[in-house]
């Protein structure tokens, strides 16, 4: 018996992975011998458009490549640079710039639990018909999600493709009047976001024990998000700049989106892959609520990454207040900045999983090359091990509509930038 | 609770931007509303924009279209959509988050002003004068 199942994928304008992508599904005698999830992504040619412009544009650059995560793209960008221009930033600085993180991350998980995943496990079609029946549920991600934008504007300017961040730190502090209502408003948030995970614990995901690797940023004390070395549950522990020695980006025949492999394995990053790495960096009352509502971590089942994301927020709105506590405006925002020639690496957590960027600049401060690794790209081989290992243990012989429902929702799970598309999958399915 | 809310949405970039020039125009324009109506541009606010909406009575929408009759209209809720700029990020454009906000029963008396945009995707000043023109009439119209 052959079955085919072409997938169609019809992607909004999205940075990094747009376009049509399929999934190729070929089964024989009940095993799956070719999958395939193909992406469509224009070249954007990113690194090349960067290459002889000066430090100083590279942050609002960078932040065009995505609409979600800009911040993230801004914080690996000047991590780098200073990295490569010997930049020392102040205290301050690491602080905000952890707030600033806090804000995309808060927008970013509450936008793809609420308006991309839940209606996956709820039983609806879009979030539209979610809110008929769960109203409350969808103001309260729409609450929080504002909450996330309105962090990101406190220190980016504005919370679609910010302008406040420089190399250094930032070009403008926030009043201590304006920090003060964000404070409020994130104390205020702390019930919302404790009500949000005990949602999440207890929404019924379906069963999957997998055996993967999961790479993440650790921080000696922290919950990584900003700087850390790049670490695995197989050992791996590594900085940012001894990345292209273990991870390995190549094209594939049936993708125009890069895969990666460390090790010349698949590998998760991401929300999941965080927690696995870093759940004992949680404050406890965060870890114990996590273990009440049933999550034993490290999990193997990759659709605990809903779990994993209403984790996040919970600590997230709670770390952005902390961090905010006797906010002070500095005597300047950001370091001075010598141009020099050099190579710098930068590698953070953007709410998809780690960011990687590498540039080499000349004396006058120049890009002379870059490379961005993002977690979109580092996830795609995963995903389709996940969808192997998913779609198996549903059962082959399931209808096509449930096997295309959970298709969709393995690759929903790992927020790529593809499931924006509320239903990308259509299969055609030839039996003989 | 605020009275009403003029709202111009979209990007501040390109043909996108005529909707934050009118709103600017209206600011300047002896017409400038009275102490009980937001004036305020947003940038691409996607579902946020619901957030914005809350403890609204009446919004007046303004945001660049691609296509329609005339340079400035007036739109119903269910032809906006075949004419609203092009989707934002996650699928989650004007049109969508209008749905959104219909079926959490969120939503304050709307009224959705369209500048067509060129055929090129550049703004046309024709639309946001004919637009500005259309604006006033209507917030006289409410004032009576």
């Amino acid at each position: 018996m052959t079955e085919r199942r072409d997938v169609r994928i019809e992607v909004p304008v999205l940075a990094r992975v747009e376009g049509e992508g399929a999934l190729s599904l070929e089964v024989r005698e009940g095993r799956i011998e070719r999958l395939q999830l193909r992406i469509y992504e224009p070249p954007r040619l990113f690194e090349k458009l960067l290459e002889g412009r000066g430090y100083e544009e590279i942050p609002d650059a960078v932040a065009r490549i995505c609409g979600i995560c800009p911040v993230a793209y801004q914080m690996s960008a000047v991590a780098a640079l200073e990295q490569a221009m010997g930049v020392a930033v102040d205290d301050w600085v690491r602080r905000m710039r952890r707030v600033f993180y806090c804000g995309e991350w808060l927008q970013s998980h509450a936008l793809h639990i609420h308006l991309l995943a839940a209606p996956d496990f709820l039983g609806y079609d879009s979030v539209v018909e979610m809110a008929k029946g769960h109203p409350e549920l969808v103001r309260r991600g729409l609450r929080l999600q504002a909450l996330g934008n309105d962090l990101i504007a406190l220190f980016g300017g504005r919370s679609v493709h910010p302008v406040g961040a420089c190399v250094g730190g930032f070009h403008h502090a926030p009043t201590v009047a304006a920090v003060a209502v964000m404070r409020a408003r994130l104390n205020d948030a702390q019930e919302d976001a404790l009500a949000l995970l005990d949602w999440a614990l207890a929404l019924p995901v379906p069963d999957s024990d997998q055996d993967f690797v999961s790479v993440a940023l650790r921080h000696p004390q922290d919950y990584a998000m900003a700087e850390g070395r790049i670490v695995s549950d197989r050992g791996l522990d590594i900085g940012a700049e001894a990345f292209e020695a273990h991870f390995r980006e190549l094209q594939v025949p049936h993708s125009t989106a890069l895969h990666a492999l460390l090790h010349d394995e698949p590998y998760m990053v991401g929300p999941l892959a965080r927690l696995n790495l870093n759940h004992e960096r949680l404050p406890q009352a965060l870890r114990e609520r996590l273990l009440a509502g049933g999550l034993r971590l490290p999990s193997r089942n990759p659709f605990h990454s809903l779990i994993a994301r209403a984790a996040e927020i919970a600590f997230i709105v709670g770390e952005a207040e902390r961090l905010l506590a006797d906010y002070a405006e500095p005597p300047l925002p950001a370091a001075a900045v010598t141009p020099r020639a050099g190579v710098g690496f930068g590698a953070t957590e953007a709410p998809r999983g780690l960011l990687w960027h590498r540039y080499e600049m000349n004396e006058a401060g120049h890009v002379c090359r870059a490379r961005i690794v993002p977690p979109t790209s580092q996830n795609q081989a995963r995903i389709e091990a996940d969808l192997r290992q998913s779609l198996e243990l549903l059962g082959l012989d399931q209808p096509d509509e449930a096997l295309r429902l959970r298709g969709e929702q393995v690759i929903r799970s790992y927020d790529p930038c593809i499931s924006c598309a509320t239903h990308f999958l259509r299969l055609d399915v030839r039996r003989e | 609770m605020t009275r009403l809310a003029i709202l111009g949405i979209g990007s501040p970039f390109g043909g996108d931007r005529i909707a934050w020039i009118l709103v600017e125009r209206l600011r300047r324009s002896r017409f400038a509303p009275a102490h009980d109506v937001i004036v305020e541009t947003l940038d691409r606010p996607g579902p946020a924009l619901l957030e914005r909406l809350q403890c609204v009575e009446r919004a007046i929408l303004v945001d660049a279209v691609a296509g329609g009759c005339e340079p400035a209209a007036w739109y119903a809720e269910d032809t906006f959509a075949r004419f609203a700029s092009p989707l934002s990020g996650h699928a989650i454009g004007l049109a969508e988050t209008l749905d959104l906000g219909r079926a959490l029963g969120d939503l304050p008396a709307l009224e959705l002003l369209g500048l067509r945009l060129r055929a090129d995707g550049t703004a046309d000043p024709h639309a946001c004068t004919a637009g500005l023109r259309l604006l006033i009439r209507r917030l006289r119209s409410l004032s009576r």
